[in-house]
């Protein structure tokens, strides 16, 4: 896949834009604060029709405008798609259209491979489960079709759930209230515990081998998946993850009503990162831990190419925070990505070096909300 | 304030209604404004009137005037088939397809405890009393096909079941027909996936 063209109006700090890219590695340059993240952000709001950072929908609309509105070409599965995001920050109206059609899902969330890399990202294993979950769910629902949609729903009945449990909604009406909010949380929950299994075990198998391609010698990576049920979940069928997670409900339904929220179920999964079995949260060394996820950031783009698609790869401001080990471990990841959008500042060092090693194809220089390419 | 007293308060009060925001409420006042004042009284008797004489028909909470709905008095309609709806607006959709001859029960909302809505705030004991009058054979649950709509309709599902009562399930809001490549998919897989037939 590829961006071909974006057009960019009031969208962040840009007014009106036309850009034109090709395949291979482009290199967005500027000053701090001139719009650099928000051209990345445009990119993949254009495809999934929602920001990569985690703003609010209206904080993405140019001050004092009424609207943002996006259209871009892009190259997909051997042909053009015409795709156009428009916003109405008062009526909170998306309009989502491809090839000149209106759709009702998040643009081409589900087929379109793009794998995006922030700094945040790099303290993955540092962080807390609930960004990891984050992680998990922002990244599978690119992968899957229906998982944001299921996620949606699933989070919808936690938060029923757990107001009914709170407020003691079943004292006056038996078990059947509760029941309602169970059965869909076992439905959802299951197709996402599935989908999550899934993804991060193809993920884990190729990042483990990344991160000894990496390291000859070093600790042998794991990424594993911790959920709450004990279960091959790969081998099982849909009906044996939800008979499984209907026991333990059903186990746990005591304590629930007692502590009054919700206790079992994907809400409370995690990603765990194993190095020669030890996790690495609490014994690998800070380099180690962000090599770890380079090598997790390699296997995405790879399991995109197996599905015979290389994907887009979007970093933004991961080069000023790394070293010059893992810059390089970085630059290795661009063969699997049929286009590289990165950010650079103007005073960043290895500019030099890395057009030498490059040969970078399209730089863009970014100054308040308007992009010029550098010949 | 740039405007009177008594014009910032009619913006504010049309500001309420839902889809309204402070630049149409404004539009909305101007055009009232400029109206010939009968008009104007007339469309504000229109609204007392209606709220002091509508209210909820009290088989089926439908909106109507009198005890019972029009619907309920219609003594041609198919009593053994009850249409369960969220929203009295859902009735004139149905009838608008005129395909379902049988009578309505309105919940006026969905089970959702976050906003304080349980069986008893939508009257299921009224719909159960009813049920148990014996002439109903088929419910169909039309809640809307989200979180709580489901919610409701395997509350009721499961509620009905051992009455003997037959319960099927439809949605609205789902596009029909359509040929998007793109656009129908979630809703196509979501229906292949045929979880509408409903279990307790
Ligand atoms: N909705 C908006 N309307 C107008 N301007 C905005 C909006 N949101 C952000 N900005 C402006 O965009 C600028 C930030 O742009 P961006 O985050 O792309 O910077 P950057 O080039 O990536 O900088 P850095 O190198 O520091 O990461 C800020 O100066 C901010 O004032
Ligand atoms: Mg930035
Ligand atoms: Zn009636």
């Amino acid at each position: 896949m590829f961006i071909k063209e974006l057009h960019l109006l009031n969208f962040r700090n840009y007014e009106r834009e036309e850009l034109q890219f090709e395949p291979g590695i482009c290199v967005i340059r500027g000053d701090n604060g001139q719009g650099k993240s928000n051209l990345l952000e445009a990119i993949y709001c254009l495809c999934f029709a929602r920001s990569f950072r985690n703003y609010k929908e209206n904080d993405l609309v140019r001050w004092d405008t009424p609207y943002y509105y996006l259209r871009g070409t892009i190259f997909l599965q051997q042909r053009f798609y015409k795709l156009e995001v428009g916003y109405e920050a008062q009526k909170k109206r998306k309009v989502i259209k491809i090839d000149g059609k209106v759709v009702k899902r998040a643009g081409l969330e589900g087929r379109c491979p793009l794998v995006c890399f922030v700094p945040e990202d790099l303290e993955l294993i540092r962080r807390g489960p609930e960004e990891r979950r984050r992680f998990l769910d922002r990244e599978i629902s690119q992968l899957y079709p229906l998982y944001g949609d299921w996620l949606s729903r699933y989070n919808r009945v936690v938060y029923q759930k757990n107001r009914a449990l709170k407020e003691n909604w079943h004292s006056a009406h038996s078990g059947e209230f509760l029941k309602v909010w169970n059965k869909q949380l076992i439905y959802f929950g299951s197709r996402i515990i599935k989908q999550r299994a899934h993804a991060v075990a193809a993920w884990g198998k190729l990042a483990a081998r990344n991160y000894s391609l990496l390291f000859n010698k070093g600790p042998r990576l794991q990424i594993k998946y911790v959920t709450f049920l004990n279960k091959d979940l790969l081998a099982a069928q849909p009906e044996e993850i939800e008979a499984a997670f209907k026991a333990r409900l059903a186990a746990a339904a005591a304590e629930e009503l007692q502590r009054g929220f919700s206790l079992v179920g994907p809400h409370r999964d995690d990603l765990s990162f194993l190095l020669d079995e030890r996790e690495a949260r609490r014994y690998a060394s800070h380099g180690q831990q962000r090599s770890a996820v380079i090598a997790l950031k390699a296997a995405q783009l790879q399991h995109y190419n197996q599905q015979k698609e290389k994907p887009v790869f979007i970093l933004d401001d991961v080069f000023s925070e790394l070293d010059a080990q893992r810059r390089q471990e970085c630059f290795n990841l661009f063969k699997d990505a049929g286009q590289v959008f990165l950010t650079m500042t103007k005073k960043e060092a290895g500019f030099a070096t890395f057009r030498q090693q490059f040969a970078v194809p399209s730089v863009f220089h970014v100054q308040r909300g308007r992009a010029r390419r550098e010949e | 304030m740039l405007f009177s007293p008594a014009l910032t308060k009619l913006v504010e009060s049309l500001r309420r209604l839902p889809g309204i925001g402070p630049k149409t409420a404004l539009r909305l006042t101007f055009f009232i404004l400029s109206m010939r004042s009968g008009e104007v009284e007339e469309m504000a008797k229109a609204l007392v009137e209606a709220r002091q004489k509508v209210k909820q028909c009290s088989r089926c909470r439908n909106l109507t005037e009198e005890e019972l709905c029009p619907i309920c008095q219609d003594s041609r309609r198919d009593s053994a088939l009850l249409c369960i709806v969220q929203e009295p607006r859902d009735i004139l959709v149905i009838e608008k397809t005129g395909q379902f001859r049988g009578l309505y029960f309105v919940l006026h909302g969905a089970l959702s405890p976050v906003e304080g809505l349980g069986p008893d705030e939508l009257k299921i004991p009224l719909l159960l009393q009813r049920l148990k009058e014996g002439v109903i054979e088929e419910v169909i649950v039309a809640t809307n096909p989200n979180v709580e709509g489901d919610a409701t309709a395997y509350y009721l599902a499961g509620l009905l079941k051992p009455l003997g009562i037959r319960v099927t399930r439809i949605g609205f809001g789902l596009p029909v027909g359509g040929d998007l490549e793109y656009a129908d998919e979630l809703t196509m897989a979501r229906a292949l996936e045929a979880r509408r037939e409903i279990t307790s």
